[in-house]
């Protein structure tokens, strides 16, 4: 039963992410590298928006500049390859098979958010991308008139109240925070409970599916690693993911 | 602070006023001295700060189109330079080549304040003198962070006489190493913003030294006064943030959260003078936020630029003299200081001091004399290969500045009545006139 073992193992290590870190949300100090008295004499504010709680930030950066190197020297080359040999047709299919099985998460979040309309919207979408859409292939829902109404665990979590937590940047995936890491484990274990690729008599699938989720999603992200200009890239990226994720979850 | 605001703001509204009143009688009188027929010219944003903001609306766009293929390229300016650890990603001084694949002349294409070698504007000027038949290089401008660690000698931009210097040695160099690959006929210089203030002062240079030879210059949207210029901004940044620059961090507050939210529609992340090109249409804006964010987005290049040559320089600035950073060092608050210092700090606090050091003699008044197209008017006036293409309207222009530009460019100046600063780049009429210009048409 490799679905179980795998979703009660996400689901250990959601737990132990949340102990781990969770526990001294507040107090944390930072080495801040020193500043001449001209500079520090210009933090005359008392809260600056930039300001994200990132207990880990060393760790992070470390992560960051790993991410980058290996944007560059694996993910983006990849990537290139799989959208100079795929025609943007088939590329297209992909997506929305994707993004059909999206609505599975989209459906239980909007459920636990107590939200009966995108819930309805998820499913039908659902119903009729996999049917009219060809097995999700075609979005058909979108040219109608339905358009997503993305959810996720992590949006699910905030709604409730929960704080975003520590920003974390994940290897290779990139920003996050303790509250969506929690959330994309608690999305994986469920999808992996639902099984619709049944994974569990295909193993092979599950590799597959996770590439074509990466590559689709690195190729229609149009963000490059310190291509911004600005020396405060990793600053600018954490405030934009935090700030985006408070829009999201305030939908 | 304030007594300054108010002046700022008084100089800034007699800038829209007289820009609206001298462009309406340009429109009106049928002056032959530069000025084009506006017949065509449609334009549809008459407030120049809108304009700037704004850009060109996609219905008044020129067809672009086309194909062009580029490639990346990366030049050693300074061979044995070892660039701070914190910056290790800088491998060198970035630019772009589209080449025609056959023998074609070279058009050198210069960044304006902080932006890179790809930034939006920059694209359309490579598709533009593409389509005119060059093989196109992009160039980042001597303010943005590669250029300052890779390609700047002094590793302090923003005075033009170094700036200058920096610049031709870079086109010397990127010239050598693309010329293995292209066949050349020739060279011209194009720019906008500081980049076409560069283009001129570049153009007068060589053809007294002739370390190269530029047979066209096409300058567009240049300030007069680089310092003028430059108080302009501060200003706008100053007069349009609700309570003063104490309170800045509300207004970063309100437009992050805007950029963010337009962001989160997927967006490449590009924080130089034109990131804000598209965010407008997602969003509704007044007037004061306009400028806000107009400002806002020049020091957010100042801020960059600040600190990545304090850090280059080791000038003790921001950081103290001395103090390596590691790349895994939180530089939050480097940030929140520096995006606190203004254009006029920066030139009196950091750039004078630093070049005082080499040279006791040099004042202010001199460097703003350096800065200034009136250092070098009798080339202008005489000099039959370069062209001015501007907006009457131009939010970085003083008052006087569009006469006296057309009475130097004379026939080889063309202004717009509107477009503020740089809207209008991508506009049919603009883009055509361009490009005829680049053929050698006009």
């Amino acid at each position: 039963m490799g679905k179980l073992k795998l979703s009660r193992s996400i689901a250990k290590l959601a737990t132990s992410v949340v102990i781990l870190f969770g526990v001294h949300t507040q107090a944390y100090a930072v080495e801040w590298p020193p500043l001449t008295d001209r500079a520090r004499a210009k933090l005359v504010a008392d809260q600056y928006p930039i300001d994200v709680y990132d207990p880990l930030e060393g760790v992070n950066r470390r992560v960051y500049i790993f991410n980058a190197k290996f944007d560059r020297y694996l993910l983006l080359p990849v990537t290139d390859l799989y959208t100079t040999v795929t025609p943007s047709f088939l590329r297209d299919r992909v997506r929305s098979f994707l993004g059909n099985l999206g609505e599975l998460r989209n459906f239980t979040n909007s459920t636990l958010q107590l939200k009966p309309r995108a819930a309805m919207t998820a499913l039908g979408r659902f119903a009729t991308n996999t049917t009219v859409g060809i097995g999700g292939t075609f979005d058909v829902a979108t040219k109608v008139g339905f358009e997503e109404a993305p959810e996720d665990f992590g949006q699910t979590l905030a709604s409730y109240g929960v704080a975003e937590g520590a920003y974390l940047v994940l290897p290779a995936l990139g920003p996050s925070n303790l509250r969506d890491v929690s959330g994309m484990a608690f999305d994986a274990a469920v999808f992996n409970l639902i099984d619709p690729l049944n994974f569990s008599n295909f193993s092979e699938r599950q590799w597959m599916y996770g590439s074509a989720k990466g590559l689709t999603s690195r190729a229609d992200n149009a963000f490059r690693y310190h291509t911004t200009g600005s020396p405060f890239e990793y600053e600018i990226v954490r405030f934009i993911y935090t700030a985006k994720r408070k829009l999201e979850a305030g939908k | 602070m304030t007594i300054k605001g108010i002046k700022y703001l008084k100089f800034f509204l007699t800038i829209i006023f007289l820009s609206i009143i001298t462009s309406a009688s340009y429109a009106a009188t049928d002056c032959k001295c530069g000025f084009v027929e506006y017949n065509s010219y449609n334009y549809p944003i008459d407030d120049p700060i809108k304009a700037t903001l704004i850009g060109t609306p996609e219905a008044f766009k020129a067809d672009l189109r086309i194909e062009v293929p580029m490639e990346p390229g990366i030049s050693q300016i300074f061979p044995e330079r070892e660039i701070p650890e914190l910056f290790w990603y800088i491998k060198g001084l970035p630019f772009a080549v589209s080449s025609q694949n056959k023998p074609a002349p070279i058009m050198y294409v210069l960044a304006g304040t902080g932006s890179g070698h790809l930034s939006t504007k920059m694209i359309t000027l490579r598709n533009i003198y593409y389509s005119a038949g060059y093989h196109v290089v992009l160039l980042p401008s001597t303010t943005y962070p590669s250029f300052i660690a890779a390609a700047s000698k002094d590793g302090v931009p923003g005075r033009i006489a170094t700036d200058i210097d920096d610049l031709v040695r870079v086109i010397q160099t990127v010239n050598k190493q693309v010329s293995k690959e292209l066949e050349i006929t020739g060279m011209s210089i194009s720019g906008y913003s500081l980049g076409a203030m560069h283009a001129l002062f570049i153009t007068e240079r060589v053809e007294r030294t002739g370390e190269l030879t530029i047979d066209k210059t096409i300058a567009i949207n240049p300030p007069v006064s680089l310092f003028e210029s430059i108080n302009v901004l501060d200003g706008m940044l100053a007069n349009s943030i609700p309570g003063g620059m104490n309170n800045i961090h509300t207004f970063y507050e309100d437009i992050f959260g805007r950029v963010a939210n337009f962001y989160a529609v997927n967006e490449k992340l590009d924080f130089s003078d034109d990131f804000l090109y598209r965010l407008q249409q997602d969003q509704n804006f007044d007037e004061k936020f306009m400028s806000g964010l107009i400002s806002l987005s020049f020091r957010m290049s100042l801020a960059n630029m600040l600190f990545t040559s304090d850090v280059v320089t080791d000038s003790g600035f921001i950081k103290p003299k001395g103090y390596k950073l590691s790349p895994a060092q939180p530089l939050t608050q480097y940030f929140q200081a520096t995006a606190r210092f203004s254009y006029e700090e920066y030139l009196e606090d950091y750039l004078l001091p630093f070049y005082q050091k080499g040279d006791n003699e040099i004042t202010r008044e001199f460097l703003a004399f350096e800065s200034d197209l009136r250092s070098i008017e009798l080339f202008l006036r005489e000099s039959p290969t370069t062209y001015l293409v501007t907006n009457t309207d131009d939010i970085a222009l003083r008052p006087t500045d569009p006469k006296y530009l057309a009475s130097v460019f004379g026939d080889r100046a063309i202004l717009f009545p509107k477009g503020g600063h740089l809207g209008n780049l991508e506009e049919k009429t603009v883009v055509s006139h361009l490009i005829s210009i680049a053929k050698g048409e006009k």
